[in-house]
């Protein structure tokens, strides 16, 4: 018997084996923490006598021999001892600063003294949740502002105030986590849910708002509660990706099997060669690793981080700080330049301190300036925080905006190819989120420190700014014009090579920048602190708007807040004071300034909130407007008063204000005070699981995965207009493209299992979205004009318009990692760019030098590309890639959406499948006749299931999809436009994933013999041998022909705006689309090309696919008179063109293009050193051919790349996220009113200040009915919102 | 504007009006609250002017635009502040995991597909790191099938029947009942488990109904059905996190106790549960993954195949070290060497299974005693290349064996052992359907006299390759009738190791060896079916150990062709329903004939396996 328990007794002896190793493997992640029991020091008193204060910093003093505040207050009227803030035992005196014993009794005791470094006091370095699990005694100790524990140490006299800021944005994060949520799709709650909140003791907490809010509240976007994050592991995905889908077989909920495949023994779970089991659980959602994994992103990749909560991470200039009131009110050297750090600049930027306090270490960094707390907060203390987006807010205040990674390039890049390694990459990583960061030059902290001094003086293409929070580099951003010219203040061409050009052109800060402002000389104690309330939205914590400081046409300003958080009456800034004791608004020049005695001479004198000796005079809109005035400025008196009347244009002080375009209550000032705003043209998060890193939030710990941050394209030229949030009133504001992301994944085995792709939002609108915002790039001179936003007298903004109105310019749009080209025998996905970070192109620019020894390789092969997956399909004249299919017209073989999930697996064998099922399973081929081409009215990935109901509808305010987005259209010479209702592609449930025709409609033969298909909204336009069909599919059902136009034999066609562009046997016509239902051909506006094909047209430019010509580059800046600019065959490489299009990859613009002879090849049309003015909206190409794969078949088709600044149809029909409740691009109505008069005729502008129209009288008011505009739609209703 | 006020605004009205006191502190303090409490609506607004001249900062005269104006319709929908005084607002949430709720995610403790505590997705004991995993799985098999059967002098069921050879339809019901328990420390999915203890027992209940005597211990009482229930446990060990070697989450992790473990990838050397420790981990970013490992076998229960831990442990270890290493020689393949040691000391006593049949020696040759010493070197290779998929596996024995049990001369003494195996299995993908190719040859021993044992035996196999189970030749033991208490070959086992079970038996250099050539597809017709074809030819690699044995010449070495299909159902999509059918039929070629006599009633006979599997997974 004995030798048969042997198992059992070997067993149990294991078993308490392993139990005895339990716990040091559990914690093997870092430090334990000590057992100390600590006294809890009392509440600060709100008053003392200083001889009891004096008693409780006795012992202290006798190493602190002299701090800069004995009570951190710069007022001695504040009596407090250091023990009252700070605990500890005042008792303990020490006989020298050496005396570790004395201090150890005296001061407090971490749990965790080797990760707080005690006992060194500077900040530790990315503390994040150490604040945490720290004990509350020991964290008062470190800081008594920070929120876990202000109540006790500030609270007797800020009660009120640490109650707003644990409620404050700043500190829950709330934006962050429910735009990123809900943008993503993974909540379906625009009023957000979530936030960060800590109890006393570390906790994750619930927050509630003072008072359930009822709808008034609600309507003002205030919250009623707001919970902590979700654990990731329990959130399903959102992601419609492939391996979210059911259907798993081998990966389990728990941790793989490492070094034992096929551990089972099972053939129905055997991980079959060349085809793993790609699905993220073998169960339901939220499972295993079948989660959202955005979620993972927001606990653990640095974005907005940290906020309020938390300590900075004080690990680089720019990310100095401590936590709670701290944070903000005690200043830390972080930027050397006075515009953002005003006369904190001269502490430099190291974090080091100039304390008189013996004790602290002069020379180590993250250690406050001085031991006092301020009012007078420099810009670069906001900046901390505010530094993602890296491209917004406070960036641009400054006149700034994130690195491209190209410009100045060799700068900052290493001269030989850095391969970094793991532990390396980590370490950058860790501080700086940004995965180009581990290659290049800024990797290394030193260098990040010297970008301003060193870099600057030799930089050629741009300067860069001085903070570097995150570890980022951030480019100026200067005056240029629509061509990318460099201008002076004048407006006159600066030379590129003109040594001094920074100097002699403008840098677009913001004009209160320019005048000495900070942050808080804007916002005050309300919109810093907050109003007490739980917001999610910015916009609707905040109390000041423009009008307040500066009034309007007809106003003086009041001085009182307005802004969706400004309490009834607002709050009055006439009397507040800055630190120094000065009135910070005062009306000097008159008795009665501001009212109706106001005089001429009044001015009204703002005082710096950080410089005692500094005032300015207040710019008055009143003032600007009123002739004769000394700032009466005509331009702006044009601009404010223009009169509605479309024909006239008049203005002046006669038009009544009813009268006026431009109205305060329906338009934001900034719409046209800005100088530029920032898009964020999409970033790229690409996810590994093999990192093991922290969580920054709640309990911390470490897991494996985590994704790195890396912007795509960030431009400065591109300005939109939209619908501001309902809070603001549903003004017209500008728009940004706003965080649009592509994600990629590479699991425990490096197999990257998604690759690029974008999410959908909640509410089934492309993730790719849009906010309106506030860009805060003020200026006087280089604001918005007539002919940014109406169309130009010179017919020279068609382009600039399509931009405008938010339907693109197919100029950004993303390519990478892979450029599907359709061929004569099937379809072909090639890499084009590199899959590390940054994704240069290969071949381009950025190539030579993120990756010179991969450049010099791909040189050396001769630019061959040396990576492409192929399907065997049938003549493909036309692609496009939505999401992980493919949507190919293959001719007699009809229309079929490939499958393209695993195009980048390294372990799967077939990459492009034309089903992972059999057709009794999978079926997405829709067999006709002849399919000639298949459009999809957007190609971003889009969900229009998921936009019902009355969450979407009515709480979160969101219009409906115009129901042709449901359909793919395909044309067929045949039987002409075929529907097929694609929704199932898009719903995550691989089951139903057949598709099949909704619609067959060739009446009267009127599309026989289609050859290509162009969606613009609900107008179709069908090429055929006989002209162009313009259909409406208002009703998709039910397509009806608006009009033809007779071109003969018109091969495809383009829209831009106003234009369509028609590819035709002559070469590109052009016809006026204005009314598509009645289209006017331009006359004599036909390119003659041979042989055109197809036409792709980004911005000022069309690039005709021209057979033997190569690609004609034709201007069409101006549309009605074209111009070749160029005929490009790359030296005779390219002489057999079938297709080209535009792609954006970081700075510079690239041209793919299909060539029967010669395959895919990649053409670079501006950089750095080929077009100097890349930043431009609409540069002159210069085309450089840097790559080619030599396809398997004759290359025909190109698929276009992710519309990047599409947020809207030519119809008005929604297509991406906006952020904000309310928000949304203008309706077609609204678009039409910037341009067509009441009978729909277009009306142009010029920016020429026409003294002939000034009225300076008052003119009758026009008859209710002679109005041309009726009372704009603030909102459309719901649930018919493009009327 | 308050008409329709809700409580909470009442509330705050109430509190504005009882606190006027402490809102003139506040007003001190502040001159800039003064406009904030018009919350209160009832009450008139309090204008800079009312406050004390004592308490005000002293500024200018009051102005125009002083005056604070009657509520405009844009203030009545403002909001003044919360009152300062109420209490604090913060609810601890210890457990985020339970937020999911929140959202609508339910943990409903009988669904195993969704969301379930019970099955580690949200920790457990009110701690954020301790997890349980609980699963059932009912296991069924129904299997007709109809082997060789050799019957002796005995009798049979049949009457008239008078031959070598006896009715071979049997049929199989095997239920298992496999019930598993984890907990673990750390995380489940997102990093290596701290700490991990599993215990997984399994009920088996097993009925055969034969019709010849001498297959198994039956008791005719019971007609030819014959009910077996036994319980095994396959896991029960401990995962020890030893420590993280890098950032890339590489780490070193001990497991020991009752594990599973394969050896490679389909299964081809040893592929068990086995008591033993096993130090594995990964290093370079996961690229090399590694295993030290010992097992000490243990005895199997001999109908159910499952571990007997009640049985004396055996005297057999195996030493094992390999390295699997990712993206080698190519991107997206992994390379696998390995070397196993076999120490196998099991010659002091007569081990008789539990049908009462001698399994240890084997009835074979001279059914002496023996004991041996194998080190297997081996290389296999699983992945892709280019658009074909291929695995590969080739090992090489050499070792030592104390008594060849066919040669009881001086040299079976000591023989040398010397055997290799190699197995491709070349695939590739067209959208749907895979085509497979099936190459796999175990060298078999030429001459029984010598003192060198070429033939090649495996630890424990349990090959996934040619089809696995589903294939006649791979899924049903072949007694080897008239060569002893062997057989020719096991079940779910491809060699011919003329050993007398998997389970409990000695490996058995003195073999045949085979020679499999096959050909296979895999049709994934919808996302439920999956339908597998797979004909394989196979041959003896040499005969004259059987023809030794049988004392018999001129074996074929031509075995057969052996067609398979199985479909493999998941009527939900997802792994708690699969049912699998199965058929295989095996067309005797010559040598088999020459074994086994295969004709009854006039006809060549066929031998057939049908394999219906039902498993439900909780």
């Amino acid at each position: 018997m004995a030798v048969s328990r042997l198992p059992t007794l070997i067993g149990g002896a294991l078993l308490a084996l392993a139990m005895l190793v339990a716990a040091p493997a559990a914690a093997a992640e870092g430090e334990h923490p000590r057992h100390i029991d600590h006294v809890t020091a009392p509440p600060s008193p709100r008053a003392q006598l200083p001889e009891q204060a004096a008693l409780k910093s006795e012992g202290c003093l006798s190493c602190h021999t002299r701090t800069d505040s004995m009570s951190m207050h710069a007022s001695p009227a504040v009596v407090l001892g250091c023990v009252d803030c700070h605990g500890g035992d005042p008792t303990v005196k020490a006989t020298s600063i050496e005396d570790r014993a004395a201090m150890d009794r005296a001061h407090v005791q971490p749990l965790y003294p080797q990760t707080w470094h005690y006992p060194g006091s500077a900040n530790p370095k990315r503390s994040y949740v150490l604040l945490n699990k720290e004990a509350p005694e020991y964290v008062r100790f470190v800081n008594p502002s920070d929120l876990r524990i202000a109540r006790e140490a500030c609270g007797a006299c800020h009660m009120e105030k640490i109650q707003q800021v644990e409620r404050s944005i700043m500190s829950t994060g709330a934006y962050l986590w429910g735009g990123a949520s809900y943008n993503n799709g993974i909540l379906p709650f625009k009023h957000y849910v979530m936030g960060e909140a800590y109890t006393r003791e570390g906790e994750a907490a619930t927050l509630v708002n003072p008072v359930p809010p009822d709808e008034r509240m609600t309507k003002r976007g205030i919250l009623p509660k707001l919970l902590p994050l979700p654990a990731w592991e329990v959130l399903p995905p959102a992601d419609v990706f492939r391996v979210f889908e059911r259907g798993g077989r081998n990966i389990v909920t728990q941790f793989p099997e490492i070094a034992n495949p096929n551990a089972l023994g099972q053939l129905q779970r055997l991980e079959e060669p060349g085809r793993p089991d790609i699905r993220q659980s073998n169960r339901g959602p939220a499972t295993g690793l079948r989660i959202a994994v955005p979620v993972i992103n927001i606990t653990k990749t640095r974005l907005n981080d940290p906020f309020l909560w938390f300590l900075g991470t004080n690990d680089q200039p720019g990310d100095y700080r401590s936590s709670g009131c701290g944070g903000c009110h005690v200043v830390y050297a972080n930027d050397r330049d006075p515009r953002h750090s005003g006369p904190w600049a001269k502490y430099g930027h190291d974090g080091k301190t100039m304390t008189v306090d013996p004790t602290i270490k002069r020379d180590e960094t993250a250690h406050p300036i001085e031991h006092v707390f301020t009012n007078a907060i420099p810009t670069s203390q906001c900046m901390v925080c505010h530094m993602h987006q890296p491209n917004l807010f406070m960036n641009t205040y400054m006149g700034y905006t994130m690195w491209d990674y190209e410009s100045d390039a060799p700068l900052m890049w290493p001269e030989k190819q850095k391969y970094p390694g793991d532990q390396e990459e980590y370490d950058i990583l860790m501080r700086n989120p940004e995965e180009a960061a581990i290659r290049g030059l800024w990797g290394d902290v030193e260098f990040l420190k010297r970008v301003w001094t060193d870099v600057n003086p030799k930089a050629k293409d741009t300067q860069f700014a001085d903070y570097h929070g995150h570890g980022w580099n951030f480019r100026a951003v200067f005056k240029r014009d629509r061509k990318g010219n460099l201008l002076d203040a004048d407006g006159k061409v600066v030379a590129n090579d003109d040594p001094d050009k920074f100097k002699k052109t403008v840098h677009m800060s913001s004009i209160h920048v320019d005048v000495g402002m900070h942050c808080v000389d804007c916002h005050f104690s309300q919109d810093a602190h907050g109003t007490g309330y739980l917001y999610g939205e910015v916009q609707a914590a905040i109390e000041v708007r423009c009008k307040d400081c500066h009034g309007s046409a007809d106003a003086y300003p009041t001085l009182k807040s307005s802004g969706p958080a400004a309490p009834p009456g607002g709050n009055d800034f006439g009397l507040q004071r800055t630190q120094d004791g000065r009135r910070r608004f005062e009306w000097v020049g008159g008795a009665n300034c501001g009212g109706p005695g106001h005089e001429p001479g009044c001015k009204l004198m703002q005082r710096s909130s950080l410089y005692p000796d500094k005032e300015w005079e207040m710019s008055l809109v009143k003032d600007s407007v009123t002739p004769g005035n000394a700032h009466y400025n005509a331009k702006a008196a044009r601009a404010k008063t223009v009169s509605a009347d479309v024909a006239s244009q008049q203005w002046g002080p006669g038009i009544a204000p009813e009268d006026r375009a431009h109205k305060d209550d329906e338009m934001e000032c900034f719409t046209c005070h800005l100088s530029w705003t920032t898009s964020c043209g999409g970033c790229h998060l690409p996810i590994q699981a093999n990192r093991k890193t922290p969580r920054h939030h709640y309990e911390g710990g470490e897991t494996r995965n985590f994704a790195t941050y890396n912007p795509q394209v960030a431009r400065d030229e591109m300005f939109q207009l939209g619908i501001h949030g309902s809070v603001k009133g549903n003004t017209i504001a500008p728009v940004a493209s706003r965080s649009a992301l592509v994600l990629s994944s590479q699991n425990i085995n490096r197999d990257r299992i998604y690759i690029s792709q974008p999410p959908v939002s909640a509410a089934g609108f492309s993730s790719q979205a849009f906010a309106p915002h506030y860009p805060h790039t003020e200026r006087k001179t280089e604001t918005k004009t007539c002919t940014d936003c109406h169309l130009s007298q010179a017919g020279d903004n068609n382009a600039w318009m399509a931009q405008l109105l938010l339907q693109g310019t197919n100029f950004v749009n993303f390519v990478g990692p892979f450029a599907y080209v359709g061929a004569k025998g099937g379809v072909e996905g090639v890499r084009v760019a590199e899959y590390d970070e940054p994704q240069a192109v290969i071949g381009s620019y950025l190539h030579k030098y993120a990756y010179p020894d991969w450049y010099r390789q791909h040189r050396e092969r001769g630019l061959n590309l040396y990576e492409a997956q192929g399907q065997v399909g049938n003549e493909t004249r036309c692609l496009q890639a939505r999401g992980e299919y493919l949507y190919a017209a293959e001719g007699r073989d009809g229309m079929i959406a490939y499958d393209i999930a695993s195009i980048a697996n390294k372990s799967v064998s077939d990459k492009i499948l034309s089903g992972p099922f059999g057709p009794l399973g999978h079926d997405t081929r829709v067999r006709s006749k002849n399919a000639t081409c298949v459009a999809l009215p957007t190609n971003q990935p889009i969900q229009p299931l998921k936009n019902t109901g009355d969450l979407m509808r009515v709480v979160n305010e969101e219009q409906p999809f115009h129901p042709i987005c449901n359909y793919a259209f395909v044309s067929d010479a045949e039987e002409g436009l075929i529907l097929i209702n694609v929704n199932t592609m898009q719903d995550g449930e691989p089951r139903n994933n057949f598709l099949k025709r909704a619609l067959t409609w060739n009446e009267g033969g009127v599309l026989t013999g289609a050859s290509h298909i162009t969606v613009a909204g609900y107008w179709i336009y069908v090429t055929t041998p006989r002209g162009v069909v313009v259909l409406n599919l208002d009703d998709p059902m039910q397509p009806k022909v608006a009009a033809q136009i007779p071109i003969p034999d018109a091969r495809a066609t383009a829209v831009q705006f106003r234009y369509l562009f028609v590819a035709e046997k002559n070469g590109l016509s052009v016809v006026d689309i204005t009314h598509p239902d009645k289209p006017r051909i331009v006359p004599g506006a036909t390119v003659p090309v041979k042989d055109a094909r197809r036409v792709y047209v980004a911005r000022g430019f069309a690039y005709v696919a021209a057979m033997s010509e190569g690609v004609m580059i034709i201007d069409v800046e101006k549309p009605e008179q074209p111009k070749l600019y160029m005929s490009y065959t790359a030296n005779g490489q390219m002489t057999d063109v079938h297709d080209a299009m535009v792609a954006s990859t970081n700075a510079s613009t690239f041209m793919y293009v299909a060539d029967g002879a010669n395959g895919l090849r990649v053409v670079q049309l501006t950089s750095p050193d080929l077009q100097p003015n890349y930043y431009g909206f609409n540069p002159d190409p210069k085309p450089d051919l840097i790559a080619g794969w030599k396809t398997r078949w004759p290359a025909l088709s190109l698929s276009k790349g992710l519309d990047r600044d599409r947020a809207v149809d030519e119809t008005g029909g929604q297509i991406a996220i906006f952020g904000r409740l309310g928000s949304r691009p203008f309706s077609v109505k609204e678009m039409q009113k910037l341009y067509l008069d009441a009978n729909g005729n277009p009306w142009t502008v010029t920016d020429e200040i026409r003294t002939q129209d000034l009225v300076t009288t008052p003119q009758h008011r026009r008859a209710p009915d002679q109005q041309v505009d009726a009372p704009p739609a603030r909102r459309a209703s719901l649930d018919n919102p493009a009327p | 504007m308050f008409v329709t006020a809700s409580n909470a605004m009442r509330h705050l009205a109430l509190l504005a009006t009882v606190a006027p006191l402490a809102l003139g502190a506040l007003v001190s303090a502040s001159p800039a609250l003064a406009g904030k409490e018009q919350i209160a609506g009832q009450r008139p607004l309090i204008l800079v002017q009312d406050v004390p001249n004592s308490q005000r900062i002293p500024q200018r005269g009051p102005r125009e635009s002083d005056r604070v104006a009657p509520p405009t319709p844009e203030d009545l929908e403002r909001i003044g502040p919360p009152s300062p005084n109420l209490p604090r607002e913060f609810i601890p949430v210890p457990d985020r995991w339970r937020l999911a709720d929140a959202i609508g995610i339910r943990s409903r403790w009988f669904d195993p597909y969704g969301q379930n505590t019970l099955k580690g997705d949200r920790p457990v004991f009110g701690t954020q790191d301790w997890f349980v995993v609980v699963a059932a799985i009912s296991d069924s098999v129904y299997e007709p099938r109809r082997v060789p059967i050799g019957i002796g002098a005995a009798g049979q069921q049949k009457p008239g029947q008078n031959d070598q050879f006896g009715d071979g339809d049997q049929t199989i019901f095997n239920q298992n009942l496999i019930l598993s328990l984890s907990v673990i420390q750390g995380n489940t999915a997102y990093k290596p488990q701290d700490l991990e203890f599993r215990f997984t027992p399994v009920i088996n209940y097993n009925r055969l109904d034969v019709n010849e005597t001498g297959v198994v211990n039956r008791d005719t009482r019971e007609g030819t059905v014959r009910n077996d229930q036994h319980v095994g446990v396959q896991e029960a060990f401990v995962d020890y996190h030893i420590r993280n070697v890098s950032n890339r989450y590489d780490f070193d992790s001990l497991r020991a106790g009752i594990q599973p473990f394969s050896s490679d990838f389909r299964g081809f050397l040893f592929q068990d549960s086995q008591l033993g420790f096993r130090l594995f981990g990964t290093r370079d970013n996961n690229l090399l993954q590694y295993n030290l490992a010992y097992f000490r076998r243990l005895d199997k229960d001999t109908n159910s195949g499952l571990n007997d831990v009640n049985q004396r442990i055996r005297n057999d270890d195996i030493y094992l070290a390999n390295v699997y290493l990712q993206d080698l020689p190519v991107l997206g393949y992994t390379s696998q060497f390995t070397v196993v040691h076999n120490r196998n000391n099991e010659d002091q006593r007569f081990f008789y299974n539990e049908n009462n049949f001698l399994e240890r020696p084997a009835s074979l040759g001279d059914e002496r005693f023996r004991r041996y010493q194998v080190t297997y070197l081996g290389y296999n290779g699983d992945g892709r290349i280019g658009r074909a998929a291929l695995t590969v596996s080739g090992y090489y024995a050499f070792g030592k064996d104390s008594h060849n049990q066919l040669n009881n001369s001086a040299a079976g003494f000591n023989s040398n052992i010397s055997a290799y195996f190699v197995a491709a299995e070349p695939s590739i993908d067209f959208d749907w359907v895979r085509i497979r190719g099936s190459f796999l040859h175990a060298s078999g021993d030429t001459d029984p006299f010598d003192d060198d044992e070429e033939g090649f035996a495996a630890i424990f196999e349990n090959p996934q390759f040619a089809g696995g189970d589903t294939s006649y030749w791979i899924r049903q033991g072949i007694p080897l009738i008239g060569g002893g208490g062997v057989a020719l070959t096991q079940r779910n086992g491809v060699l011919t190791e003329l050993r007398t079970s998997k389970e409990h038996g000695q490996s058995n250099f003195n073999n045949p060896g085979i020679t499999l050539i096959g050909f296979g597809t895999d049709f994934d017709l919808t996302p439920e079916l999956r339908l597998s074809t797979n004909i394989n030819q196979l041959y003896f690699a040499d005969t004259s150990n059987l023809e030794v044995l049988r004392n018999q010449g001129q074996i074929d070495e031509e075995i057969g062709l052996d067609l398979s299909a199985a479909f493999i159902y998941r009527p939900l999509f997802i792994q708690n329903i699969v049912l699998r059918l199965s058929g295989a039929v095996l067309k005797p070629g010559p040598g088999f004939k020459d074994l086994f006599a295969t004709q009854q009633n006039g006809d060549d006979e066929f031998l057939y396996s049908i394999l219906f599997n039902g498993i439900l997974t909780f």
